[in-house]
């Protein structure tokens, strides 16, 4: 499944699965923050997962960290 | 879109949990490198002396005074002796302050890249301009 995985030096990580439904984005990426804890890296805080898509009036002022565009 | 994205979910580590990458040896070797670099090598004279778990203590010295840098983590003071220069001291700590800042935030991009790319399969990884580190991986 493929995702993208932002990392920011001010301590976000933000996770970005593009495929597969809802479902089985939420459990990859819950399962991803589980190894990463697992592997030393204790996060203070983690959002639910939820689904991103932007309004059509949004696309042209939305800017995101990740876009190197 | 290219952000829109089937799931998300964000995590965040605070500065604090981040400074604890700045271990005592690390600040000593990084911060000894800044002193004498500060301010067009106003410093000609840096000292080190560790506090036994309590952090890094560097004495500088300058033309005029002697400057003393309590170093814990990312946190940094700076005092000096009755000829030192009070904007010198806050300068020095603020400059320093930052540097630590971004260094403990380099390491956490280090340590989480390293943990991704042990645990999965990294196919691309970018530098964005913003200095965020974009991983494209197979979960």
């Amino acid at each position: 499944m493929k995702a993208r995985i932002v990392i920011l030096p001010d301590g976000n990580v933000s996770v970005f699965v593009d495929e597969g439904t809802l479902e089985t984005g939420r459990d990859a990426i819950e399962r991803l923050f589980v190894k990463l804890s697992a592997s030393g890296i204790k996060f203070d805080a983690v959002s639910a997962v939820e689904q991103h898509k932007h309004a059509e009036a949004e696309e042209k002022e939305h800017r995101h960290v990740h876009q190197t565009n | 879109m290219p952000c829109d994205a089937i799931a998300t979910a964000r995590a965040r580590v605070e500065s604090e949990r981040l400074a604890e990458l700045l271990t005592d040896e690390l600040v000593s070797v990084v911060a000894h490198q800044f002193l004498k670099l500060f301010n067009n090598k106003q410093f000609h004279t840096v000292t080190d002396q560790k506090a036994f778990g309590e952090g890094v203590i560097f004495k500088v010295m300058d033309d005029d005074a002697t400057y003393t840098v309590s170093i814990y983590r990312a946190k940094v003071k700076v005092t000096g002796d009755y000829n030192a220069d009070g904007d010198t001291c806050r300068a020095l700590a603020e400059s320093m302050t930052g540097f630590l800042t971004k260094t403990a935030g380099l390491l956490f991009q280090r340590k989480v890249s390293q943990v991704v790319s042990n645990r999965f399969q990294v196919t691309n990884a970018q530098q964005a301009p913003n200095g965020a580190l974009v991983l494209s991986v197979e979960i």
